[in-house]
């Protein structure tokens, strides 16, 4: 069985936001303008956050986090949706299927991670990166009304490439792979140090470890 | 209890001075009535151009966000679904109890619990993103997900409710067949003929009446209880702080209750004003009705404390920043509104002898009906706002659009009880005539006993045997 997994290496993240930057051209995520700003909307499907702040000049410090969909292996959104519009892929991908979303956002009312965002109104059909959309697919077209999240780059998965945001790092800090196989860079990275994750305490078993 | 006047008045003559005065607006119409069904029907026209902008423009016209997601409209819904607990819980609680002063305002009670249903179960859909996608919900839905749960609850509460509204009406709608006759417009009397379904007031009618309304009055106690039950564990199965409570489920049926008594007082006091029903809706209703609401004072108050004396002591986590958004920070008008405007108040209404009146109810109900509104606004906003994770606690502010889908809804509410005000008589006919002959026997009863004792105390003056109406001897 193949269950993806990331290890994110938070020594190793400079929070570039190039990861955020990647994902937006991949997955053609809403701009996120001044007026998305104002409007309290969240235009990501990954983000860097700072998780606090501690001391002061001239020793500030400041404990950053990239954020993305945990992928839970027990996902509250999966159970809460009445229709099963949200699934768990075989490989462990967490997914939503936009030709059945009818977007009662519950599985935003679930998800402890808040790692969900909502498509309120139509984006322009311009394409950040029009080499991601197969040609003919509309699910690359954010729709209306419907929720959105990360997939871990699903189809690229698919492919046998990396998502995005884990190519696009400059420090290697995210790390992908299937954590059933031993071997892979994400066992050997977990195995090697201690990883932790968020929000453990409410058993949804996230697979987005980090590590210190 | 005292209900109906006791000026002795031939059966006959008070059966048809009962029927005209509650079958009169029936068939006639005055022009404030079309004012007010103008007034009514221009605010659900708002409500429905607002909501096509939502269609058109998606759910960007409203304030709702991706942190706190849900708004006016699931407030809304659980408002109305509150308040459809009350026509079950008065009619079906005190119809079990054979509680005789019931009588008069189970017909309204049971309408209100319909039509508040109708309008609470839209809310939801309006909520949705992709409404045209309803039917995906049964198509594939699944049972694992508390929102399925409530589709099951909701709708089958309200068909219970209307075979439950149906069912005490049969005989009455066969009285408006036959006595309404010519006054009545043609497709009403067809209306009356089709509805009636075959009533001629047979014994055997009557039997099958008795069981079939005996079986669903039962029946209705327990679903209407699970439905709020379930409403409750839509927030109560996630993973937010505020909604992790075990008691959530007794709290919103009781505040459904609550909310739901008040609404009568208030539609029975605009019903009884409008179609001069004092004889028959006396002050003594609305004081039981008031003694009603005021254990749901008590009992509101105490889930309250159960809530927030647990969340309070410990501090603990998320439930800090809960307490604290609650007590002293930004929802802290609405929650002491709600705690001294929406319970305190009107408990002292009702406590107080002096403002336990007719107007003192209004404003009591008033103020529990504003009440109960700001704290489903509590408890929808505050549980998502919270924040699980280290980000910034995010603002919910309405826009235009929801307040005015809001409005449509209450209008819709009006809309609905007006058009059925001139379809169905308002108070069971049938039923406050059953109820006046018991209470004529009971009366008969006491006189000849009174005068069976008269008549001991001059043949036998040292009995010590006393009669009672029921016939059977008590030693005293």
């Amino acid at each position: 069985m193949t269950r993806y997994a990331m290890v994110i290496d938070l020594d190793r993240c400079l929070a570039c936001q190039a990861c955020v930057i990647a994902c937006k051209m991949e997955n053609n995520v809403p701009a996120s303008t001044p007026d998305s700003f104002k409007a309290h909307k969240m235009t990501f499907r990954t983000r860097v956050i700072p998780l606090s702040t501690n001391g002061s000049y001239p020793n500030p410090q400041m404990d950053i986090r990239p954020v993305l969909c945990n992928q839970c292996e027990n996902p509250p959104c999966v159970a809460a949706c009445p229709h099963g519009a949200t699934y768990k892929r075989e490989d462990g991908i967490v997914l939503i299927d936009w030709e059945k979303c009818q977007g009662d956002r519950y599985c935003m009312a679930v998800c402890p991670y808040g790692a969900r965002v909502f498509i309120e109104t139509e984006e322009p059909k311009e394409y950040h990166n029009p080499d991601a959309v197969p040609p003919g697919n509309s699910r690359f077209v954010p729709p209306k009304g419907k929720v959105d999240k990360c997939t871990f780059c699903a189809h690229l998965v698919d492919k046998g490439e990396d998502p995005a945001c884990v190519t696009a790092c400059p420090a290697d800090a995210r790390i992908f792979g299937d954590l059933d196989d031993p071997s892979s860079n994400v066992s050997e990275a977990l195995a090697s140090r201690k990883g932790s994750a968020l929000r453990q305490d409410f058993g949804t078993r996230p697979k987005v470890f980090y590590i210190r | 209890m005292e209900q109906i006047d006791t000026v002795v008045e031939e059966p006959a003559s008070w059966s048809r001075r009962l029927e005209r005065r509650v079958m009169n607006p029936l068939i006639k119409t005055g022009q404030g009535y079309w004012i007010i069904v103008a007034l009514l029907a221009l605010v659900v026209a708002w409500g429905v151009y607002a909501y096509s902008t939502q269609l058109r423009d998606g759910l960007i016209v409203t304030g709702m966000r991706d942190r706190i997601q849900w708004g006016i409209y699931i407030i809304s819904f659980v408002f109305f679904i509150g308040i459809s607990h009350a026509g079950t819980l008065i009619s079906a609680i005190l119809r079990v109890a054979k509680a005789g002063w019931r009588t008069p305002v189970t017909r309204i009670a049971e309408f209100i619990t319909v039509v508040a249903l109708s309008i609470g179960g839209l809310m939801p859909i309006i909520d949705l993103g992709r409404p045209d996608r309803i039917h995906h919900m049964f198509i594939f839905g699944r049972w694992q997900s508390p929102i399925l749960w409530d589709l099951l609850s909701i709708t089958t509460y309200l068909t219970g409710s209307i075979i439950y509204l149906y069912l005490p009406l049969i005989p009455d709608l066969a009285r408006c067949r036959d006595r309404l006759g010519n006054e009545a417009h043609p497709w009403k009397r067809a209306f009356y003929r089709l509805a009636s379904v075959g009533w001629q007031g047979t014994e055997k009618q009557h039997k099958y009446l008795r069981i079939a309304m005996g079986c669903m009055m039962v029946l209705i106690i327990p679903v209407a209880v699970s439905v709020h039950t379930v409403v409750s564990w839509i927030f109560g199965m996630t993973l937010r702080e505020p909604w992790n409570s075990t008691v959530f489920g007794a709290y919103f049926v009781a505040g459904a209750i609550y909310s739901g008594i008040a609404t009568i007082i208030i539609i029975m006091v605009i019903l009884r004003r409008v179609y001069h029903l004092e004889e028959y809706i006396t002050r003594q209703h609305f004081i039981n009705l008031g003694y009603m609401l005021g254990a749901f004072v008590l009992i509101m108050l105490y889930f309250n404390v159960l809530e927030y004396v647990t969340t309070g002591y410990k501090l603990a986590g998320e439930g800090r920043f809960h307490f604290q958004q609650l007590m002293t920070g930004p929802f802290a008008p609405a929650f002491w509104f709600y705690i001294l405007g929406g319970m305190v108040v009107p408990g002292l209404i009702i406590l107080n002898p002096g403002t336990r009146t007719i107007p003192g109810l209004i404003v009591a109900s008033i103020f529990v009906d504003i009440g109960m509104w700001l704290e489903r606004f509590i408890i929808v906003v505050t549980g998502l706002r919270v924040p699980l994770m280290p980000y910034a606690a995010s603002w919910y502010t309405p826009t235009w659009v929801e307040w005015s889908v809001m409005a449509a809804a209450f209008a819709g509410f009006g809309l609905i009880i007006a058009v059925f005000v001139k379809l169905f008589p308002v108070i069971s006919i049938w039923e406050v005539e059953e109820h006046r002959e018991h209470q004529e026997a009971v009366r008969v009863a006491e006189q000849s006993l009174q005068r069976l004792r008269e008549e001991a105390a001059v043949t036998q003056p040292a009995s010590r045997t006393a009669f009672t109406w029921e016939g059977r001897h008590e030693s005293s």
